[in-house]
């Protein structure tokens, strides 16, 4: 049997709320009532899959940061440190110094240039990655903690948890944060193609525009779908249509969607239309992605 | 001066449909700041005339001397 590459699949946004974990949570339960899926949260700052897809806690990690620690008798005060750091994460007080862990981004320039060793680079817990299971569905959840400030070396080691132990499921779908910054560019940056979720409304519009600009600069292939078709108007259809941006697929504006789903349920079994749309993505992901089983 | 921030968790809760409201409830006695730097939507709502526009620069970019460079991929 030949081994296949797993495919990728980035669900993002520029604009929040448009429907990403909707799409995702339903999109990864469909697809693994046929074949196993992988649905990986990577919103780490708050994280709502969880909501709509149970399953058995097959294991949790602790995530980690590296961070320098002061060794006061070690150190000469010669300055290097803060002169050092590029993201003023150390500042020196008279004969102290002092470590700021949020600014600090692990570069290790200034463990590395100390001259008396005086900042060792020690482990940091800045969230944990969650392993679930659910039949063919595998559910992972990594959440910050709360007053981390950087959600990027999570959400990177969350996809090099996936590269190391889950490469064998071959649909793996992301469930991103959303903007269009380092936490997004994090999320879709090791990704085959990027669903972009937006709402036909001047903000969606605004936003997605946004979006598409860094997926673009990223080298990624795209694809929108329209959620809540049928408020607002019909201006991010005809902005996709000029940048020749396939619209994979529109979810109508629905109020018994919004129901099930402000209740925490997914949709796809109580509302027929949903299945046809979650048809219609999967269906286009294997035109544009090599063919996966 | 009395500073307040619109603030949610979740996004697409109507910060900025709150936030432009007030904005226009405060008239010409506020200043408002959209701090959605990754995806701004305030001009939409409120569309301001352009005064100034100043360019930010954030970090420093660190680029490579290849006459000191000996390899030793630390930086890496």
């Amino acid at each position: 049997m030949i081994d296949k590459e797993p495919i990728k699949i980035a669900i993002a946004s520029g604009k929040g709320g448009t429907g990403k974990t909707m799409l995702s949570t339903n999109l990864a339960a469909y697809s693994s009532r046929i074949s196993p899926t992988l649905l990986t949260d990577l919103d780490v700052e708050e994280p709502d899959d969880f909501i709509f897809i149970k399953g058995e806690i097959i294991k949790i990690v602790d995530q980690f940061k590296m961070i320098p620690e002061w060794i006061e008798n070690k150190c000469s005060i010669c300055g290097i440190c803060r002169n050092t750091c590029k993201y003023h994460a150390i500042i020196q007080l008279g004969n102290f110094i002092t470590v700021f862990n949020e600014l600090c981004h692990s570069c290790y320039a200034c463990s590395e240039l100390c001259p008396n060793q005086a900042l060792p680079m020690l482990k940091h817990k800045m969230g944990e990655t969650k392993i679930l299971k659910n039949n063919m569905l595998t559910f992972i959840e990594s959440r910050l903690k709360i007053g981390e400030e950087q959600a990027v070396p999570l959400i990177r080691l969350t996809h090099e948890l996936v590269d190391t132990d889950f490469n064998n499921i071959s649909l793996q779908i992301f469930d991103c944060p959303p903007g269009t910054s380092c936490p997004m560019v994090a999320a879709t940056r090791n990704t085959d193609f990027v669903i972009l979720v937006t709402e036909p409304t001047p903000f969606g519009l605004n936003d997605l525009a946004l979006a598409v600009e860094t997926v673009q600069y990223l080298s990624k292939p795209v694809g929108v779908v329209i959620n809540r078709d049928g408020i607002g108007n019909k201006d991010v259809e005809k902005y996709c249509k000029q940048k020749n941006i396939p619209v994979i697929a529109k979810i109508p504006f629905s109020k018994q969607i919004a129901e099930y789903y402000s209740r925490g349920e997914l949709v796809f079994d109580q509302i027929e239309i949903m299945k046809g749309v979650l048809e219609e993505i999967l269906n286009h992901i294997k035109k544009v992605t090599p063919i996966y089983d | 001066m009395t500073e307040f921030v619109v603030l949610s968790g979740k996004g697409g809760t109507g910060k900025t449909s709150i936030a432009a409201s007030l904005a226009v409830l405060a008239g010409t006695d506020a200043i408002i700041a959209d701090c959605d730097v990754d995806a701004a939507n305030m001009h939409i709502l409120l569309r301001p005339d352009y005064n100034k526009t100043y360019d930010f620069f954030g970090g420093e970019l660190a680029s490579l001397n290849h006459e000191l460079c000996i390899q030793c991929g630390k930086c890496a």
